[in-house]
């Protein structure tokens, strides 16, 4: 761990008459880098903010106006020329730090002005004879933003445009500016150089033709440099898209078997549906016959009646036939004579016979056969199976419920997967190489034409040096020329390798920690950082969006990504104090972003209110938390508060 | 034998009515008529004690799509039923519908009560076991 803060003494500032806030270090805990100062709004968090910063920067933090309201109030009633100061104890490994830093009040009638004094440093107990470059080697003045913050304020990171002062501190950050120095240094000192040489020949006009020249081809190679950057630039937007296409179609590729599969399983689907249908309507139509089996006992019964029926109708018809005639002869079939008497006997029964045989026509013989018929084939019935069509059916629809789970498993698998997309991808990635090859091969035409003009410069030089060398003076200066550009070229080589090199280590540890940080770990594929440090957010499909298009949760999400992950990529990491940083966020980005504090490897120290933790938040932080103060009125009064 | 007369009317109680609903609706018989013809049968299959109904409100007005064996065997069971009671037989298909509709009100009655908290394709089975078990 970096810098850290162990003790802060504040006297008379503000609301604090005397108070001291101690940051135990000594049980050096890794895993507990987080301090909380608890504080309702209005009892002095912002007070403790402040006094760091002015103890630190003085009033290139905190200006002369709001410095003299920055008496404590109570204090100076009694005392009008009262003293205040605040008192910081650093420790960085085995060194400790004392900054300190005083300031009188002086009223003069109505008038009341501040005596601001310089801070003093003491390094393990001996006092440094810079104060100023002591604390900007601690904490860059410049920097200060990244180190303290206001919650609120953080999302002003995310902006599509930085200030240049923004600019400026993560620079500073990054240690560009003594490379950009040095360059500007060695710069000055080359054209010193040239414009010297260029004097000493003034006659000689080849020279100056020679000198002409080089400087036209030196205009012309820092152009050409400065479109190989855009060029590298773009090459690289242009790869991370062509992976990321890449990695597309592949997962495409193996979701196309699927794709596949359900288009079969549709299919089948389709035809198990028509074959349930099938069944369901066989089931319907033994049910409606269902009464038929239940009757087939009387139906039986009525059919043996009706056959009964019929003979007994064939034979009375056969008996009326013999009555006749019995009637029409005179003998008996015994052969005996019939008298009278037994004819009208015989008679009668003809009679009673016809009047049957009467009533059985009116009934229709015809139909009554039919009924007959039915009936007899009706008690024969056999086809009534009802089990086996309910088997069927319940089988059909079994297998059609498995069928449309394994399909709604496989659209879940393939969801957001179309045709359109699968046949296009490859397409999308041959073009996604074909751009960056033209890239790459853009960079290598701006690599040649720079080695050209290099070597046309040096060409140049050799000349001029061979014209200057004709007298002592220029080609002594032609020596330091010489050398002046050797030295020019490393620092420029320097400072793009140290920016690209800084940028891809902020890229990877601001996207490490966005990933944590934010609600859409799905979607966003990481923080891309650009030419002029502005921050995009990268999507799963390659996109780039920016920041400003997204939810103030999200904004203020990549914003602490891009702070913590600066202070990451510094070779410094230093203390991190927010001011109330949580209270106004959603719950998920607040839990999202409380939770990244403990990996943060940093002491981070948070002033904050309860709005910031809430209870259950508090309690899953605890086992990282070093220490938790509170802010407190002193004796209900709103001008003195401690720190308990 | 007097027959059913499939373009007469055919009517229920209001209680057997919701019930023929109910199956209808859970699409245990494809028509509420089936269900109705179904309880009549089972309720003759048992030899129920039946007794005239009152309150009747027309079912269904035409039910020629009934199966014309369903129309025979129930015409059937309702000649054998009044022989086997030494009843005189119906004198016309008034007669035979009056009969028809009493076991089928019995028998819906004795289903409701054997179905509750049944579902469909329990009471299906169920069918299948009274036809085929007799149960």
């Amino acid at each position: 761990m970096g810098l850290q803060l162990e003790k802060m003494t504040l006297h008379n500032w503000k609301c604090y008459q005397d108070q001291t806030i101690e940051f135990d270090l000594s049980f050096q805990d890794e895993t507990k880098n987080v301090w909380i100062i608890f504080g309702q709004n209005g009892f002095g968090k912002t007070s403790i903010l402040e006094a760091l910063q002015w103890c630190l920067y003085g009033t290139g933090a905190v200006n002369k106006e709001a410095l003299r309201k920055a008496f404590n109030d109570v204090a100076v009633s009694d005392n009008p020329t009262l003293e205040m100061s605040v008192q910081l104890t650093f420790k960085r490994g085995e060194d400790s730090f004392l900054v300190s830093r005083s300031a009188q009040r002086k009223p003069r009638g109505k008038l009341v002005t501040v005596d601001d004094r310089e801070a003093t440093v003491y390094r393990n107990g001996r006092e440094c004879q810079d104060p100023r470059e002591w604390i900007e080697v601690l904490l860059p003045k410049m920097s200060r933003e990244f180190f303290f913050f206001d919650g609120v304020d953080i999302q002003r990171y995310a902006q599509q445009t930085h200030t240049v002062e923004t600019k400026n501190a993560i620079e500073r950050i990054l240690g560009i500016p003594e490379l950009k120095n040095l360059r500007d240094d060695t710069e000055r000192a080359l054209k010193d150089l040239q414009k010297q040489l260029s004097d000493a020949e003034q006659t000689n006009e080849e020279l100056q033709r020679v000198v002409t020249e080089l400087e036209t081809v030196e205009v012309g190679t820092e152009t050409q440099r400065e479109q190989l950057g855009r060029a590298k630039e773009n090459l690289r937007s242009a790869q991370t898209i062509y992976e990321d296409t890449k990695q597309r179609a592949e997962q495409l590729e193996g979701l196309r078997e699927k794709l596949d599969e359900l288009r079969r399983l549709e299919g089948d689907r389709d035809r198990l549906r028509e074959r349930l249908d099938r069944a369901e309507q066989q089931v319907e139509e033994t049910l409606r016959k269902a009464p038929i089996p239940l009757l087939l006992g009387f139906v039986k019964e009525v059919a043996n009646e009706l056959q009964g029926q019929t003979v007994t109708t064939a034979k009375l018809f056969g008996s009326v036939q013999q009555l006749q005639k019995l009637l029409n002869s005179d003998r008996c079939v015994c052969g005996r004579c019939l008298d009278e008497e037994a004819k009208r006997y015989i008679q009668q029964d003809l009679e009673q016979l016809q009047r049957v045989k009467e009533n059985s026509s009116r009934y229709g013989a015809l139909e009554q056969d039919e009924l007959r018929d039915r009936l007899s084939a009706l008690s024969r019935y056999d086809q009534w199976n009802l089990e086996e069509k309910l088997l069927d059916r319940d089988q059909h629809r079994d297998d059609l419920d498995e069928i449309e789970q394994r399909i709604s498993r496989l659209k879940r698998e393939t969801h957001g997967i179309n045709e359109e997309e699968a046949r296009d991808i490859w397409r999308k990635v041959a073009e996604a190489e074909r751009q960056r090859d033209d890239y790459q091969n853009k960079i290598g035409q701006f690599q040649r034409a720079i080695d050209q003009s290099l070597q046309r410069e040096d060409e140049l030089r050799r000349k001029m040096e061979t014209l200057a060398g004709k007298h002592k003076e220029t080609a002594t200066l032609a020596y330091q020329v010489r050398l002046a550009r050797g030295l020019l070229e490393a620092t420029k080589e320097l400072i793009d390798w140290r920016i690209e090199d800084a940028k891809a280590t902020i890229e990877e540890k601001t996207s490490e920690v966005h990933r944590r940080v934010t609600n859409k770990p799905d979607e966003y594929n990481g923080v891309v950082l650009k030419e002029n440090y502005t921050l995009g957010v990268r999507t799963v499909t390659g996109e780039v969006l920016n920041p400003e298009t997204l939810s103030a949760g999200e904004k203020e999400a990549l914003a602490f990504a891009f702070i913590t992950g600066l202070n990451l990529a510094s070779e410094t990491s230093a203390l991190l104090v927010m001011d109330t940083p949580f209270g106004h966020l959603d719950k998920t980005h607040q839990r999202n972003l409380v939770k990244a504090l403990p990996d943060i490897d940093s002491q981070v120290i948070v002033l904050a209110t309860d709005r910031d933790f809430p209870d259950p938040l508090l309690n899953e932080l605890m086992p990282n938390v070093a220490g938790v103060r509170h802010i407190e009125r002193v004796g209900g009064s709103e001008r003195l508060s401690e720190v308990t | 034998m007097q027959r059913l007369d499939p373009n007469a009317s055919i009517s229920t109680t209001q209680e057997a009515k919701q019930y023929l609903e109910f199956l209808k609706d859970k699409k245990v018989f494809p028509y509420m008529i089936d269900a109705y013809f179904f309880a009549a049968a089972y309720a003759m299959n048992r030899d129920v004690e039946v007794e005239p109904v009152s309150g009747l409100k027309t079912l269904a007005q035409n039910i020629s799509f009934v199966d014309s064996d369903v129309f025979l065997a129930l015409d059937a069971a309702v000649k054998a039923i009044c022989k086997r009671k030494g009843k005189p037989e119906p004198k016309d298909n008034k007669e035979v519908a009056n009969i028809v509709i009493q076991y089928a009100e019995a028998g819906l009655k004795l289903l409701k009560a054997r179905w509750e908290g049944k579902i469909k394709s329990q009471i299906q089975n169920d069918i299948c076991k009274i036809i085929v078990n007799n149960e």
